[in-house]
């Protein structure tokens, strides 16, 4: 049908050993493969240790990676050096899981979303405004957010931020680093529907990184479920949380309102 | 038997600019060998209601309670007195619980030493019997470990067997499982289930996740603003919220919907605790709000089992 | 005015404003001091070392020229001294510490092993060495000083920079596909500097002592010119006597330096709050 817009094939990541005479560590990714098709969103679900931050991390080229292939937009991500990284880096939207430290406590909301635009070359003046204030505009904020500080926001207010600056540059690919796991649910919600709603209205593609499988559900089209490295257990959302495969994959379910009406 | 009775209590901390009302009005009821859930967002009161039941808040916060007694004694006055040998603290981060250059020996040995007239060996037997009946393999060699060298779960284990050391028959447990993966927390709050049942304890468990409550808990709490709003069996708080904002908090849970579906978010921000609140605190944000809300206190309805403050004749929806 | 004394608290505003007193001393020198010919050297023989008195409020030295408008006169000295120190120190070290910190690999081991090996000698003694050999002189002292400075605020830069870098605001930057020089500029050095200008006032003492202690060792400035450190060097002779002709540049240094280091203790109290964590 279409092409995945990242296809990430036998990824490995592996940290130095802390010291001379230590053994090499387990890799951190072990030979994960993934296809995200465009417009659709992928869950990888994982808890400490599972090795989806590294996965992440070396997505973004942040870590190095010991073997594998990624391709994102049909170009192969991990041969692109300096200016050309730099400049395709813009086709890809970040969203990290804490916005107060992912957003500089010291710039205005405006200088913080006009970032990514002057790093493209667009220049200051009444247009740079205004898209800014239309970007915040769009993750539900009015513009007279524009000269506050990300410190005088709520949790909620800064992480629509963080996805507004995200979305400046127009990226193919929005990928989502615990997202929500720092926010209260009534806010968890909101930000969840806002992300559904940019979905649907630019056809993003997702990559939602969480430990939290109930989240992940409600928003993702497929889900991968890691452990200690590897991918345990990869399918459509509805069949992996109607029938998991893997044990594994219920205890992530775990308890809850579930258990409890098992319990009773 | 009800150990801790609570009728009203609150706790401001006067400033500059006003006094901020971090707990406006709180009751609480908790039976013995319950496991009582206090629920809210952040905000809402629920750790500094913890805090005043331990003695330890800030320096100038005011505490007034009509009732505030804990097994018939005042903790407006005891509640230094029984805190480490009545009641004990069990916090969000182990890590941070535990100091990281004593061996874990040493750290039960001191919580032993202060409680207990009995000789090292002793002791030292009564740490090791503590820490396998919190579920660690291998009591003996833990003692000589640090706390760097455990993982999350086995850490709040720790946490959970020095608070039994003292002795102290009931565990405000603050978020117990927030810091930890999905599993070890499931199996930390299975522990502390097992906990009440083998040793009579009484558990006050605050959290903000629904799952938790829905997990281990027999009866709950619902804070908001820093006013109870809803108290009854976790099972009814669950099934059939009667408070408009308890339902509201479980309508906003992810799972709530379809997949892909609009999730009932809850519009607006909770009221600044510097704001005076005339009527109900949630009226703004409710979606059931009527005219008389806004500007009038609302009723207690229900029985003893279940109750909730609301204008709404029957509850929710 | 209120709310600086509330954010510095007294000791700082005090500290703040008896800085300020001795700049204006140094920049209307000429107009304050009552004798501003002897201030800048002139002799005036006929008044020998006479104790302090209604005509010389501080008395005279040995040249007969009043020790007050020597000491007005020496403020522009002194102070311009430990400015230039800090401020040459800042220049330097700064960049390095940004550059390494930031950079890390084989930058930041060539420029910290050049740092350590500054740092491996007793400040005090590569001062007076480098003092020495550069001949006396008061941009020699100030240069002589500086080099056994900027090591300090290198390695201070640095350590700054490597919490910065970590931080998720600078990875959020780079993975919006900002060049670095931006990162730098933007997010870097705003951070790392703060810190480090408070160091800087807390150092201004400690500049000003030593650059006071290589005139007093006669490496510093040379006659008739003179800062506080000369003019202590010159009552020596006479002291205790004659109390009065090192006195009082002694306790100028000694109440400039104090306030540098109050106002620099206010200054890091208030910036501790409110570091880059949101907490």
């Amino acid at each position: 049908m279409t092409n995945p817009i990242l296809d990430v094939t036998d990824l490995v990541v592996r940290y130095k050993p802390r010291g001379l005479f230590v053994p090499p560590p387990r890799p951190a990714v072990n030979r994960v493969s993934l296809g995200l098709p465009a417009g659709t969103t992928l869950g990888v679900v994982g808890e400490s240790g599972s090795g989806k931050s590294s996965l992440l991390r070396a997505i973004l080229r942040l870590v190095p990676v010991e073997s594998g292939s990624v391709t994102f937009d049909g170009r192969d991500w991990l041969a692109l050096r300096g200016a050309d990284l730099r400049s395709a880096r813009q086709g890809i939207g970040v969203v990290a899981q804490n916005p107060f430290l992912s957003l500089s406590p010291r710039l205005t909301i405006a200088q913080i979303l006009s970032e990514p635009l002057l790093a493209r070359g667009d220049r200051h003046g009444s247009d740079l405004r205004d898209k800014t204030a239309a970007l915040l505009l769009r993750c539900g904020l009015p513009p007279d957010f524009l000269p506050r500080r990300a410190g005088e926001l709520s949790g909620g207010q800064a992480q629509r931020v963080a996805i507004a600056r995200a979305l400046a540059l127009g990226p193919r690919l929005l990928v989502l680093d615990e997202p929500t796991s720092a926010l209260d649910v009534s806010v968890q919600a909101q930000i969840l529907n806002l992300l559904m709603e940019l979905k649907a209205d630019f056809g993003l593609s997702m990559l939602f990184v969480t430990h939290n499988l109930k989240v992940v559900a409600h928003i993702a089209d497929r889900i991968m479920v890691m452990q200690q490295g590897v991918v345990v257990e990869a399918g459509p959302t509805e069949k992996v949380m109607a029938d998991p495969e893997q044990l594994y994959t219920r205890e992530l379910m775990g308890f809850g309102r579930d258990f409890a009406r098992s319990r009773s | 038997m009800i150990l801790l009775e609570i009728k009203a209590l609150s706790v401001t901390f006067p400033t500059a600019t006003g006094a901020v009302q971090a707990v406006r009005s709180v009751d609480l009821q908790i039976e013995k060998g319950a496991i009582h859930g206090l629920i809210g967002e952040s905000g809402c009161g629920k750790t500094m209601t913890g805090m005043a039941l331990l003695g330890l808040l800030p320096k100038g916060a005011q505490v007034a309670a009509e009732v505030f007694r804990f097994d018939g004694m005042d903790l407006a006055t005891q509640a230094a007195y029984l805190r480490g040998k009545r009641i004990a603290l069990i916090s969000q981060d182990p890590a941070a619980a535990l100091n990281p250059v004593l061996t874990i020996g040493r750290q039960m040995d001191d919580v032993l030493r202060t409680h207990r007239t009995q000789p090292k060996a002793a002791r030292q037997a009564v740490a090791v019997e503590l820490l396998a009946a919190t579920g660690l393999a291998d009591p003996v060699e833990l003692l000589n470990r640090y706390p760097h060298q455990l993982s999350g779960g086995m850490q709040q284990r720790v946490v959970i067997a020095q608070a039994l050391a003292t002795g102290a028959d009931f565990l405000i447990a603050d978020e117990p499982t927030t810091a930890l993966d999905v599993t070890v927390g499931a199996q930390v709050l299975a522990l502390l289930r097992k906990l009440v049942s083998e040793r009579g304890l009484t558990v006050l468990m605050i959290t903000h996740d629904m799952d938790v409550v829905a997990a281990v808990c027999d009866r709950a709490t619902v804070l908001y603003a820093g006013l109870s709003v809803e108290e009854g069996p976790a099972r009814a708080i669950m099934g059939r919220p009667h408070h408009p904002f308890s339902a509201a908090l479980l309508a906003a849970l992810p799972d709530a919907v379809p997949r892909g579906h609009k999730l009932a978010a809850i519009e607006g921000r909770i009221p600044s605790p510097t704001q005076a609140i005339t009527g109900c605190a949630f009226a703004p944000r409710c979606p059931s709000c009527l005219p008389v809300c806004p500007d009038t206190p609302p009723p207690v309805r229900g029985n003893s089992d279940h109750r909730w403050a609301c204008h709404l004749d029957k509850g929710a929806r | 005015m209120s709310g600086l004394v509330r954010r510095l608290g007294f000791g700082g505003a005090a500290g703040l404003a008896l800085i300020l007193i001795f700049a204006l001393l140094a920049m209307l020198a000429p107009w304050l001091a009552p004798y501003p010919g002897q201030g800048l050297g002139d002799p005036n023989v006929i008044a020998k070392l006479k104790p302090p008195s209604t005509e010389f409020w501080l008395g005279t030295d040995h040249l007969g020229r009043d020790v007050l408008s020597r000491v007005i006169f020496g403020t522009r000295v002194s102070m311009s001294a430990g400015l230039l120190i800090v401020a040459s120190s800042l220049l330097v070290g700064l960049p390095v510490g940004v550059l390494a910190g930031y950079f890390g690999g084989w930058v930041d081991e060539v420029l910290m092993r050049v740092t350590d090996i500054f740092l491996a000698f007793p400040a005090l003694l590569l001062a007076v060495l480098l003092a020495a050999a550069l001949g006396p002189g008061l941009l020699n002292s100030i240069v002589a000083v500086s080099v056994t400075w900027w090591p300090w605020y290198a390695r201070m830069a640095r350590s700054e920079v490597l919490v910065l870098r970590g931080q998720p605001y600078v990875e959020a930057a780079l993975l919006m596909g900002v060049s670095h020089p931006r990162i730098l500029i933007r997010h870097i050095l705003p951070g790392a500097a703060r810190p480090l200008l408070v160091q800087a006032a807390l150092d201004f003492g400690p500049a000003l002592l030593t650059a006071s202690a290589l005139s007093f060792l006669g490496l510093g400035v040379l006659p008739p010119t003179a800062d506080w450190g000369k003019l202590v060097d010159e009552g020596r002779k006479f002291f205790p006597d004659r109390w009065w002709v090192s006195t009082a540049p002694g306790l100028a240094i000694f109440l400039l330096a104090l306030a540098f280091s109050v106002l620099g203790d206010a200054l890091r109290d208030a910036e501790g709050g409110k570091r880059d964590d949101p907490a």
